[in-house]
C-alpha cells in the first residue's frame, strides 16, 4: 500500500457501500416503478397509482404539510437561534434542552402529541379545566381534516426544530461579530441587522436547513400514522400501504419515485435560489 | 461643532480594569490618536465612544450632546474597523451606501454620494465587485469610503492600517492624511504604531494600563515626554536612560560625563535619544560592542553593565568592534527623570 | 429631533424581557409534551383513559410492565438494540476512515466522493428499503437484523463521514508528523496521537449513529416481519394497541435515546461547530 493509494483504500469501503446501498437501490426502484407486471416497461404502475382515490389527497396533503411546516419551522428556529445569540448566561443549558427532541423518533413524537390531542388528551383536559369548553373537542376525528392538519403541523414543528436549530446556530457562530457591529455603528437597528446582515450571511446554512427540512417534510410518515392512522393520507404512508398491506411493490415504487422526484426538485430549487455569488461568501 | 468631551470613563471586565477614569477633550476637526501597546485600553475607549461597549462610569459628549446613553445606531458616528468588516454579501457600491441606506436617503442622493466618495478613494472601477474579489488594501478603502459617505460628526478608526503590509501601509497613511484633512472631520484614531501616530496626529494621547499618560502634540511628546514610559515608547530605537548622581547640587555625573541638571536631586535618570549624540573628544563613554550599519545611520550598542546604551550615528563614522568612544550629547535634548520615572524640569 | 431616542438602558431592559419570555415559552414548549408522555407512561390504564386527565403521573408501573410483558415487545427491544449496535459499528467502521482520508489527503476523486456523500442528502433514504426487500429475499438476508442494519448504516454513513471529517480536521497534522519524525509508523502515530484526541468525538458520533438506527421507523417496518424492531412493532400495532400501551411504547422509545443524546451533547455541539461563543 503506497502513500499515494492510501486515501483510496480508506474511502473505498464507504464509497462501495454507498454505491451498493444507495445508487444501486435507487436505480432498482426507478426500474421497478417503470416495470409492468407482465414484464417490459410501461407506465401502468403510475396509472394505477394516480387512479387510486387516495393519491390526489395524499399528494395534496403532503404538499400542504410541507408548504406549512417548512416556513413556520424556519421562523421558529431562526427566532430561537437569534435568541440564543443574545443570551448571556445559561445559553448552553438552553441549547441542551432545546435539542432534546433530536433523540426522539418521529413515531415517538407522534405518540407524544397523540397524548395531547386525542379525545381524552391533555389539551382537552386543560380546556375543560379552564372552562373554555363544556365538552371535549374532537381534533383527530375523521371529519376534522383541518384540525388534524394543525395537529400534525404542530407535532412536526415540535420534533424537528432541534435539527434546524443546530444547523442555524452553528451557521450563526461562523459569522464574525464585527459585521453586526459595523452595521450597528452605521445605523442599523435590531431588525435591520437581522435582515440585512445575519440572514444574507446565513445563506449556506439556510440552504442546508431548508433542503433537510423539506425532504423530511416530504417523507413524513410516522407522525401522521400515530396521530391519524389512515385518516390523513400522505405520500409516504401510501407507499408503505402499497408495499406492505396491498403487497404491490411496483406501485409502491411508483409512489417512491414521486417522493424522490419531489425531493430532488425541491433541492435543486433551493440550491439555485440560495446560492452565493462568487466572491460574496463569508 | 463636533468636539468630543470624555469625562471620567471607567470600564472593568470582571476583575480586570480596562479603563480608569479617562478624561479627554478633542477639538472640532482635530485628529487625535490614541497610542499604546495592546491591552492599554485604547480600543475599549474607542468602542465605548462608538457605543459597542458601555462604560461603567463616566460620560461621553459629542458636539455638546451627551451620547453615552444612546444606542450605537443613534450616535451618527462612523467607524473603520481593524479587519475592515466589509460586508461580504454586498457589492462595493452597496457597502459604501450602507449607512446612507440605513438613513433611508433617496436613491439619487445615495448614488451621487457613493460615486463621489468612491472617486475620493479611487474605487470607482470596482463598484460592482464583491469583497472576496478585492485585495486587503482595496477592502480597507471600501471601509473608509463607507465611513466617509455618511459625513459623520466624528470618525473613529481602530488600527485600520495594521493588517496591511509595510509598503501599502506607508502609501495608505499618506492617502488617509490627505483625505481626512480634506473632509474636515473630527477623528479619533487608535494605533500601537508610534510612527503612524507621529505622522497623522494633531495630538497624541499615550495610553498605558487604562490611563492616559500624556496628551500633547507629537513634537511635544517627542521632545518633552512626561515620564520614562512615554519617552521610551516614542522613538525607535528608544531613548536611553542613564543613571546620574549629583556630585554637587545641580551638577551630575553620568557615564563619565559631567553636566548641569536640576537642583535638589541626589539621583536622577538622564534621558538622551540615540540620535541626539555625536562622536567627539569628550562625552559619554561608550564601548562599541555591537555595530549595526542600518543604511541611513549606524546603530552602536554598548551592552556593558546590564544597561543597554544605544547611539545612532551618521553612517560616515568608522568604528571597529569593541572600540571605546566618547559620545557628545546635544545638551538641549537632554531630559531628566526621577528614578521612579517622572520628568523633572531642568532649570538651566 | 422628532421622536425621542431609546436609551441603551431601556433597550436592554426590553430585550431582556423579550429574551426571558421567549426562552421560557420555548423551554416549556419543548419539555411539556415529553412530560405528558411520562405522565401517561407512568400511569395505570384507567388513568390513561380517564378524562379529564390528571397532570401528574401516578408513578404506576402497570402500563410499562404490561408493555414489556406483551408478547414480542421484549424481543423487539432486543432486536432494536442489536440493529443499532451493528449500525454503530458499521457506520463508524466505514465512515471514520473516509473522514480521515478527506481530512488529511488531497487526491483525485476527492470531490466526486464528497459529492456522492452530499447527494445522499437530497433523497429520502428510507425509501430505498423498498427495492431492497426483493433484493434481500433473493440474497437470503430478508427479515434479518443485519439486513436492516445495512440500511440504517446507509442512513448514518453520511453523518459519520462528515462528522469524522470535521473531527480529524481539528487534529493538527503537525502532531502526527511529529510522531513520524520520532519513529512511529503511520498506524502507530494514528493510534497514539490522533485516536486519543478524536476518541470522544468518535464515541459521540457512534452514539449518534446508534440513535439514528434506534429511532428509524419506515425501513424497519418495511423490511422486517418476524424480527421486528421496537419501532416497527409499535407502528404496526398502532391501530390495535390500547392507549396506555402506545404511551408506554413511546416512553420506551424516547427515554434511552434522549438520554444518550443528552449525555453526549457536548461532543455533538463540538462536531456540529457550535462553539461556546
Amino acid at each position: 500500500m503506497t502513500n499515494k493509494s492510501l486515501p483510496y483504500w480508506l474511502i473505498a469501503p464507504a464509497a462501495l457501500f454507498t454505491v451498493a446501498l444507495f445508487l444501486y437501490p435507487l436505480s432498482l426502484v426507478t426500474l421497478e416503478a417503470f416495470t409492468a407486471k407482465s414484464g417490459g416497461y410501461s407506465l401502468e404502475n403510475f396509472q394505477t397509482m394516480v387512479g387510486h382515490w387516495k393519491f390526489g389527497t395524499a399528494l395534496k396533503n403532503t404538499l400542504m404539510l410541507t408548504a406549512l411546516v417548512v416556513p413556520l419551522q424556519m421562523v421558529v428556529a431562526l427566532s430561537l437561534a437569534q435568541l440564543l445569540t443574545r443570551v448571556k448566561s445559561g445559553r448552553d443549558t438552553l441549547l441542551y434542552v432545546w435539542t432534546i427532541p433530536l433523540g426522539i423518533s418521529d413515531l415517538a413524537a407522534g405518540i407524544i402529541w397523540l397524548g395531547i390531542f386525542e379525545q381524552t388528551g391533555f389539551l382537552n383536559s386543560a380546556l375543560i379545566g379552564l372552562g373554555v369548553v363544556d365538552a371535549p373537542v374532537s381534533i383527530l376525528g375523521f371529519n376534522d381534516t383541518f384540525a388534524t392538519l394543525v395537529a400534525i403541523v404542530l407535532a412536526e414543528i415540535w420534533r424537528s426544530t432541534a435539527i434546524v436549530l443546530v444547523i442555524l446556530v452553528s451557521g450563526i457562530g461562523l459569522i464574525p461579530k464585527e459585521y453586526a457591529e459595523a452595521a450597528e455603528v452605521f445605523g442599523a437597528g435590531a431588525w435591520a441587522k437581522f435582515t440585512k446582515v445575519t440572514l444574507p450571511l446565513l445563506r449556506p446554512s439556510l440552504q442546508t436547513a431548508l433542503i433537510l427540512r423539506s425532504i423530511l417534510a416530504l417523507e413524513v410518515f410516522a407522525v401522521v400514522a400515530a396521530l391519524s392512522g389512515t385518516k390523513f393520507p400522505v405520500l409516504m404512508g401510501e407507499t408503505y400501504n402499497w408495499q406492505f398491506a396491498l403487497q404491490d411493490g411496483p406501485v409502491a415504487a411508483a409512489f417512491a419515485l414521486v417522493i424522490l422526484t419531489l425531493s430532488v426538485g425541491v433541492t435543486l430549487v433551493y440550491l439555485r435560489w440560495l446560492r452565493v455569488p462568487r466572491g460574496a461568501g463569508l | 461643532m463636533a468636539n468630543i468631551a470624555i469625562q471620567n470613563v471607567t470600564k472593568s471586565f470582571g476583575s480586570y480594569d480596562a479603563l480608569k477614569g479617562i478624561g479627554l477633550a478633542v477639538a472640532d476637526q482635530e485628529f487625535l490618536v490614541l497610542l499604546g501597546a495592546s491591552g492599554c485600553g485604547k480600543s475599549t475607549l474607542l468602542r465605548i465612544i462608538a457605543g459597542l461597549e458601555t462604560a461603567d462610569i463616566g460620560e461621553v459628549h459629542v458636539g455638546g450632546e451627551r451620547i453615552d446613553q444612546l444606542q450605537a445606531k443613534d450616535r451618527r458616528l462612523a467607524m473603520v474597523f481593524q479587519n475592515y468588516a466589509v460586508f461580504p454579501h454586498l457589492t462595493v457600491f452597496e457597502n459604501i451606501a450602507f449607512g446612507l441606506r440605513m438613513q433611508k436617503r433617496p436613491q439619487e442622493i445615495v448614488s451621487a454620494k457613493v460615486n463621489q466618495v468612491a472617486r475620493m478613494v479611487h474605487l470607482e472601477a470596482l463598484l460592482d465587485r464583491y469583497s472576496g474579489q478585492l485585495s486587503g488594501g482595496q477592502r480597507q478603502r471600501v471601509a473608509l469610503a463607507r465611513a466617509l459617505a455618511v459625513e459623520p460628526r466624528v470618525m473613529l478608526m481602530d488600527e485600520p492600517l495594521s493588517n496591511l503590509d509595510a509598503l501599502l501601509r506607508l502609501e495608505m497613511r499618506a492617502e488617509l492624511k490627505s483625505i481626512l484633512a480634506a473632509s474636515k472631520t473630527t477623528t479619533i484614531y487608535v494605533t500601537h504604531d508610534q510612527v503612524e501616530a507621529m505622522s497623522l496626529a494633531d495630538r497624541i494621547a499615550v495610553m498605558h494600563q487604562g490611563v492616559i499618560v500624556q496628551c500633547d502634540t507629537p513634537l511635544e511628546i517627542y521632545r518633552n515626554p512626561v515620564n520614562t514610559f512615554v519617552a521610551g515608547f516614542i522613538g525607535n530605537p528608544p531613548m536611553n536612560f542613564i543613571p546620574a548622581h549629583a556630585v554637587q547640587d545641580g551638577i551630575f555625573e553620568a557615564r563619565g560625563l559631567r553636566l548641569q541638571g536640576p537642583l535638589g536631586h541626589r539621583e536622577l535618570l538622564l534621558g538622551i535619544r540615540p540620535e541626539d549624540m555625536q562622536v567627539g573628544d569628550a562625552g559619554f563613554t561608550c564601548q562599541a560592542d555591537l555595530i549595526e550599519p542600518l543604511g541611513p545611520n549606524v546603530l552602536v550598542t554598548d551592552v556593558q553593565d546590564s544597561a543597554v546604551f544605544r547611539a545612532a550615528l551618521s553612517s560616515t563614522a568608522t568604528l571597529s568592534k569593541g572600540q571605546s568612544i566618547f559620545l557628545q550629547p546635544d545638551l538641549e535634548r537632554v531630559r531628566w527623570f526621577t528614578p521612579e520615572g517622572q520628568s523633572v524640569k531642568s532649570e538651566s | 429631533m422628532s421622536t425621542p431616542l431609546i436609551t441603551i438602558d431601556v433597550a436592554q431592559r426590553r430585550l431582556r424581557r423579550l429574551l426571558l419570555v421567549g426562552a421560557a415559552i420555548a423551554t416549556v414548549w419543548v419539555l411539556l409534551p415529553i412530560y405528558f408522555l411520562v405522565v401517561n407512561a407512568w400511569s395505570s390504564q384507567e388513568a390513561v383513559n380517564a378524562f379529564p386527565k390528571a397532570f401528574v403521573p401516578e408513578m404506576n408501573h402497570e402500563s410499562l410492565s404490561f408493555l414489556l410483558g406483551f408478547d414480542g415487545v421484549l424481543t423487539s427491544l432486543v432486536n432494536s438494540l442489536i440493529v443499532a449496535a451493528i449500525t454503530m459499528v458499521f457506520s463508524i467502521g466505514l465512515g471514520a476512515p473516509a473522514g480521515y482520508a478527506l481530512a488529511r489527503y488531497e487526491f483525485r476523486g476527492k470531490g466526486t466522493f464528497r459529492l456522492l456523500i452530499l447527494l445522499t442528502r437530497a433523497f429520502p433514504l428510507p425509501l430505498l428499503a423498498l427495492p431492497l426487500t426483493v433484493l434481500y429475499i433473493r440474497l437470503g438476508v430478508d427479515d434479518t437484523l443485519v439486513g436492516l442494519a445495512l440500511v440504517h448504516t446507509m442512513l448514518a454513513l453520511p453523518f459519520a463521514v462528515l462528522i469524522t471529517f470535521s473531527l480529524f480536521s481539528g487534529v493538527p497534522t503537525e502532531l502526527e508528523e511529529a510522531a513520524w519524525v520520532f519513529g512511529c509508523t503511520k498506524v502507530q502515530a494514528f493510534r497514539r496521537v490522533v485516536l486519543p484526541i478524536a476518541l470522544p468525538g468518535l464515541a459521540a458520533s457512534a452514539i449518534f449513529a446508534f440513535v439514528i438506527s434506534w429511532n428509524e421507523v419506515f425501513a424497519s417496518s418495511v423490511l422486517m416481519i418476524q424480527n421486528r424492531t421496537l419501532t416497527a412493532f409499535l407502528l404496526q400495532n398502532l391501530d390495535v394497541s390500547p392507549m396506555h400501551m402506545k404511551f408506554a411504547g413511546g416512553a420506551l422509545l424516547v427515554l434511552p435515546a434522549a438520554t444518550f443524546m443528552f449525555l453526549i451533547r457536548k461532543h455533538l455541539f463540538a462536531m456540529w461547530g457550535i462553539s461556546n461563543r
